[in-house]
């Protein structure tokens, strides 16, 4: 390998860990066992690679190298602890005998299998480190398995992964961190924005899930069919909350739009792994639909900061090809919820509602009632306030403003969030309540939360007109 | 891993039914498999005492140290393979349903 300069080195590992990250920390923890110990070893070696790859050239098995040298890391980790358990620990990932849930240690009864990681690439770490050395090696090597193949495996680790970050034994919000954090190995500081909290805080949050994950024995393996059909519905809350963290960004850029991206491939990934046959499948392929519309309209729902309402997007932006794409995918899910005589649940239902809007080539075509009749079938499955609300412009377009205007009465919830005054001066406004409408506006806007979304508040505040003449303040 | 089960009592559960409690078929199915390393009933909460030694001073109350409407009513400690299987085995105990069940890992000294 001949040296390149720094510049180029830091190039090769950022596109190794945007490709591989998953894959590279799955086969750390395969082989250390401990999510914590695998994370911490696999930053030093993310460190080493960047003075390493720039002085004796970029390996050929960057994923490879990477993995070889968290590996070491952990074991120097473990000796420099000096505890009997780390002792213990050590042994273990010497002799490349972990279990796949990192708790069980074997010794086999000839005390040989130990290995030698790091045959190729990784041998030229710059911390060559004692490592146990023994005949040939009968043990799984997780730098051999990560080679140039990069097919069913990869989704296996991701799946793997993400069924142990989802696990119902963490917290939502930890539940997300974590998978933000080892699947799609994003930055804790852009973890912490996401949650509106420091790096700092955010890293102690992550700090304190893996330990969980550690110390109450969370398995780190898919479930088995059976287990599937009650750990699916986590599974796919978590990715459809990435894909909003997403989403949701006022201000959109490509950190923002990869997640969404990566949130839709998890779902996909996480479709194939389930039976044809499966009732999960339905729920699963309505959130894929849900979250392709949601993205196929990205380029069209902000203008200068702002969100745009959706009958007030530039249409022509939005990604046609997507949009069919995912009525077939809805299309098929009704098809066979029907045939089979099985009711539809909520992503489902959120996706037809999806792609009602986006069907219309012009605002003025969309199918009020038959969106009204849907959110109505929605609220009877799962009741929500933001449902409700979307509900409430529904019904007014459908069935006149008073309708709309009942429904955010019952409402008491939301009344500090912008979205419900502007749903409701919208619908004041629809009436011909022009006062009430104003007012309605101007609190959307006093409680706006960006500036962009203030400016365009106080505009429909504007676009109501002036205060009726005569009346008298 | 070991696990230690808190069976606990909830007004919010399903009310208590003898003839589904089916807690002898529990047990005996983890005692086949030596999965069920120990467990009883406790008695109920008036007949608890708490102790505390403040300032060297031993302090002796009546009664359990919360005031609550919730208790353990028994304890089993499990030897389990993961949170999966823990989680498994505490989902089959009848109290799962008419009360809950706390699955709490044992820290190793």
């Amino acid at each position: 390998m001949t040296p390149v300069d720094r510049r180029e080195g830091a190039a090769a590992l950022t596109s190794t860990v945007a490709a591989d990250h998953a894959r590279i920390i799955a086969a750390v923890i395969r082989s250390v066992g401990d999510w914590q110990l695998a994370e911490d070893a696999l930053q030093d070696a993310y460190e080493r690679a960047l003075s390493a790859w720039s002085r004796d050239g970029v390996p050929t098995n960057p994923a490879g190298w990477l993995v070889t040298t968290a590996r070491r890391r952990a074991i120097d980790l473990l000796r420099r602890a000096g505890t009997q358990d780390a002792a213990t620990r050590r042994l273990a990932i010497e002799l490349g005998l972990r279990e796949s849930n990192g708790r069980t240690v074997r010794v086999p009864p000839n005390g040989a299998g130990s290995q030698q990681p790091g045959l190729a690439d990784g041998a030229e770490a710059d911390d060559p480190g004692p490592v146990a050395t023994g005949g040939g090696s009968t043990a799984r090597d997780p730098f051999q398995e990560l080679g140039a193949d990069s097919g069913a495996g990869f989704d296996d680790d991701r799946l793997r992964l993400v069924f142990t970050c989802a696990h119902p034994a963490l917290t939502m919000e930890a539940r997300v961190a974590l998978t933000l954090r080892t699947v799609l190995g994003r930055p804790v500081a852009e973890i912490g924005r996401l949650f509106f909290t420091s790096e700092p805080t955010m890293q102690k949050r992550l700090v304190r899930a893996r330990a969980k994950i550690a110390h109450a024995g969370i398995p780190y393996r898919v479930p088995t069919t059976r287990e599937l059909p009650e750990r699916m519905g986590g599974v796919l809350t978590v990715l459809y909350l990435l894909f909003t963290a997403g989403y949701s960004s006022p201000e959109p850029d490509d950190a923002h739009d990869a997640l969404c991206m990566d949130a839709i491939g998890l779902v996909r990934t996480v479709l194939s792994l389930l039976p044809a046959d499966a009732p999960e499948q339905l729920e699963a392929s309505g959130l894929l639909a849900l979250m392709s519309t949601q993205q196929a309209r990205r380029r069209a729902r902000f203008r200068d900061g702002a969100a745009v309402t959706m009958r007030e997007q530039d249409r022509t932006l939005w990604d046609r090809d997507a949009i069919a794409q995912a009525q077939r995918v809805l299309d098929r899910t009704l098809a066979r919820a029907s045939h089979e005589r099985m009711p539809v649940g909520p992503y489902v239902l959120q996706a037809a509602i999806a792609l009602e809007h986006a069907r219309p080539a012009e605002a003025a075509d969309t199918d009020w009632v038959r969106i009204t009749q849907l959110h109505r079938t929605l609220a009877a499955v799962a009741p929500s306030p933001s449902g409700t609300l979307a509900r409430a412009v529904a019904e007014g377009h459908a069935h006149g403003p008073a309708a709309g205007l009942a429904l955010l009465d019952g409402l008491d919830g939301l009344t500090e969030s912008h979205l419900f005054h502007a749903v409701r001066g919208e619908l004041l406004e629809q009436s011909g309540d022009r006062d009430a409408a104003r007012a309605a506006f101007l609190r959307a806007a006093s409680t706006a939360p960006s500036a962009a979304e203030c400016a365009d508040l106080l505009r429909r505040a504007d676009e109501v007109g002036p205060p009726r003449s005569g009346r008298v303040p | 891993m070991q696990y230690v089960l808190f069976i606990c009592t909830d007004p919010t559960a399903e009310p208590y039914d003898a003839d589904q409690d089916n807690i002898e078929e529990w047990v005996g199915e983890l005692q086949k498999t030596g999965k069920r390393l120990d467990g009883n009933r406790l008695r109920p909460i008036d007949d608890a005492t708490t102790v505390m030694v403040r300032g060297g001073e031993r302090v002796v109350a009546a009664g359990p140290f919360t005031e609550t409407r919730e208790w353990i009513a028994g304890y089993d400690l499990i030897e389990a393979d993961d949170l999966d299987e823990a989680i498994e085995i505490a989902a089959k105990h009848p109290m799962a349903r008419f009360g809950r069940v706390e699955v709490r890992p044992v820290w190793p000294f």
